[in-house]
């Protein structure tokens, strides 16, 4: 038997974990600041649906993987808008339009495809090429694991400490975080809740919708249904496990996108593990953080509550 | 214990003012919901260059245009509303149970374990010894997000989002593995045997394909209807759902309501898979649903957790599937447009339970009203 080389092993998996952990990021990143500023959204998975099919209809209209990227932002953040109409201003129960907005954006995005395509075979789109940054992708170990990967990677680098400052040491941040946490007392002072409120929706659906694109234009260059398959679920599951804070939240999404990339290396193995149980694994692992770290407490007090209160 | 507020979900509220404004509400919520969802369809359909008008003629013909149709569409109901009854009952506690898909594959696996094995029992027996095993198996599936919700308050929204997967993946395991029919074949579907003929349901309506489990169905809504309307056990449900608070400082141990109406939902939805392998498939597929457990949702808001409105709400989404295959067959409009047919009535339902809180102009606009004024 051939020597077991644990340092390219690890390289290579960790490199494949930062990659499926950015699609998990932006949707979380999103999901933050809707939370911080007092909307549940359950309608992540939705939102990154139809960011990862308004990427394609983007990228094959424009011919451009950047023009693919506006289009699932687009996409998002329109569902965003929904999502903010229903949820701010006709009051319907967040968790309930949460759901209806998942099954809406797979019947949308799959009614679209299948129009589009009623031979079943679909044309692929220009997608993301791997960018090396210049110095940093030569330094050894780190260098493979963040520096070789597609722009939208470190896109994402950038976006962790840019929402860090945004939502914890701006005074915008202070304001949506009121929001979340006193909407009455925030109005008294002068914040418009329900405009800040709508902000926080569309950007999270543009974010959300970010994370799409990099399902469909990072990954494969194409569309299919079933893309997203949960991972706005895990976004949101991160969100808890990170309490709010974005390096905490990108630290746990990097767990779950390591545990993903492992389950899609030990499939190649042949070990006496049936796939079906490695596929579970991101599942299970995410459900475990889930029921471990979801009662500590500190979520944004009024996270779920219409406003005005009555 | 401190109750976290992202983990409450608001029932619908009971019609107050006089009983049949209440009634007429309710009555009229449904209607105008898939009016909306129907107008949005059309509008869709039209955006991809097909006529609508063309495209709903071929879904009433495919509804209508025989027995043997009809039966179909009762045949399509027949899970939905197995479903649909058991999350109207969890819904009315004010637990948002999304995990029904989950529930109806595990209930599917244990109800198809028993179906298949060669007992020589009698029919009545076998199928009732199925049917029982589906309602463990989907019980089991709500009793772990029940008693996480009931005893520890986890959101069970993600919990039962997740167990969906895990479900799902595990009886791609038993189809691929332990309950593959003739592994050794060399095209070999991942599928189980066919079960035996002394646990599939009669047919009741030959030469169409509606099947006992429909009878089943009707029975099980009255059956819940009692629960839920005419018995104590009922009454604190929805009392848990109406005020959690006040349930639990009127003396009601809310957390064994939560666990007991989880486990009826899942076991329900589990019967429900039992159901259509029983009835329809006879045999388990690796992926047999198309997101029955979801459909599922949008009927029990529909029906407003009601079992007579769940009923009605279950018709009408069969219908639907019936006349969308025919419409994907002979219009090309692909047969998904009822996801969002029934994500629009989702919005909807969840939009006007909201301004029936506040009658008569909802509060549409009361973020408008100056404070001072």
């Amino acid at each position: 038997m051939k020597e077991f080389i644990w340092l390219p092993f690890l390289v290579s998996l960790l490199a494949a974990g930062v990659r499926l952990a950015t699609p998990l990021l932006f949707a979380a990143l999103g999901g933050i600041t809707n939370e911080l500023s007092g909307v549940l959204n359950i309608g992540l998975e939705g939102m990154m649906i139809a960011g990862s099919f308004g990427a394609y209809i983007g990228a094959l209209l424009s011919g451009s993987e950047w023009g693919g990227a506006l289009g699932g932002m687009l996409a998002g953040g329109f569902l965003g808008l929904l999502f903010a109409l229903l949820s701010i201003t006709c009051r319907a129960d967040q968790v309930v339009l949460g759901t209806g907005l998942n099954i809406f954006a797979l019947g949308l995005s799959s009614f679209f495809f299948r129009s589009m395509y009623k031979a079943g075979i679909s044309q692929f789109v220009p997608s993301f090429k791997l960018w090396n940054i210049p110095l940093l992708s030569d330094v050894p170990l780190i260098g493979e694991i963040f520096f070789r990967q597609v722009p939208l990677v470190y896109l994402a680098y950038i976006l962790i400490p840019f929402f860090t400052f945004l939502l914890y040491k701006t005074t915008w941040g202070l304001k949506l975080r009121c929001c979340g946490e006193h909407p009455r007392a925030a109005e008294t002072v002068g914040v418009n809740v329900i405009k800040t409120r709508y902000i926080a929706l569309i950007l999270s659906g543009m974010l959300a919708g970010l994370g799409g694109t990099f399902l469909s234009l990072g990954q494969i260059s194409a569309f299919t249904e079933g893309l997203v398959s949960g991972r706005g679920f895990i976004a949101l599951a991160a969100i808890i496990f990170g309490r709010w804070k974005p390096l905490n939240v990108a630290l746990a999404c990097l767990l779950f996108g390591v545990a993903d990339a492992l389950q899609l290396r030990l499939q190649g193995f042949g070990l006496p593990i049936r796939y079906e149980f490695l596929l579970m694994f991101p599942y299970l692992l995410t459900l475990i953080t889930f029921v471990v770290f979801v009662n500590r407490g500190d979520s944004p007090a009024s996270l779920g509550k219409p406003y005005p209160e009555k | 214990m401190e109750k976290d507020p992202s983990l409450s979900f608001t029932p619908h509220p009971l019609p107050s003012r006089s009983r049949w404004l209440g009634l007429l509400q309710i009555g009229l919520l449904p209607f105008g919901a898939v009016s909306a969802a129907l107008i949005v369809g059309a509008f869709l359909i039209a955006l991809t260059g097909t006529d609508p008008l063309f495209s709903y003629q071929k879904m009433w013909e495919g509804i209508a245009k025989s027995n043997y149709q009809i039966g179909l569409v009762l045949v399509k109901a027949t899970p939905l509303m197995i479903i649909g009854l058991g999350l109207g009952f969890v819904f009315n506690t004010g637990v948002f149970n999304i995990g029904a898909e989950g529930q109806l594959y595990m209930g599917a696996l244990f109800g198809t374990a028993i179906g298949i094995q060669d007992w020589g029992l009698p029919a009545w027996l076998h199928i009732s010894l199925s049917l029982f095993g589906g309602f463990i198996g989907g019980g089991l599936w709500g009793l772990l997000p029940g008693y996480l919700k009931g005893r520890h308050n986890i959101n069970e929204v993600i919990t039962t989002i997740l167990l969906n997967y895990i479900a799902i993946y595990i009886v791609s395991y038993f189809t691929h593995g332990p309950l593959r029919d003739n592994p050794f074949a060399e095209a070999a579907l991942p599928q189980t045997p066919e079960v035996q003929a002394s646990s599939q349901l009669p047919l009741i309506w030959p030469p169409t394909r509606l099947h006992a489990g429909f009878l089943l169905g009707l029975g099980l809504a009255l059956i819940l209807y009692l629960v839920t309307y005419r018995m104590a056990f009922g009454y604190k449900a929805r009392a848990v759902g109406s005020s959690p608070a006040a349930a639990y400082y009127a003396g009601m141990n809310t957390t064994w309501i939560t666990i007991i109406v989880m486990v009826v939902s899942g076991g329900l939805a589990g019967m429900a898979g039992t159901v259509e392998i029983l009835g329809v498939q006879h045999r388990l597929r690796d992926m047999f649903s198309p997101g029955l457990g979801y459909s599922a949702i949008a009927i029990a808001l529909m029906g407003n957790n009601h079992p007579v409105g769940i009923i009605l709400a279950s018709l009408l989404f069969g219908a639907l599937q019936v006349g969308a295959n025919n419409m994907q067959a002979l219009a090309g409009v692909p047969v998904t447009i009822v996801d969002v047919i029934q994500a629009t009535v989702i919005f909807f339902v969840a939009v006007s339970a909201m301004v029936r809180l506040y009658p008569p102009f909802g509060t549409l606009f009361l973020h408008k009203r100056k404070t001072n004024g």
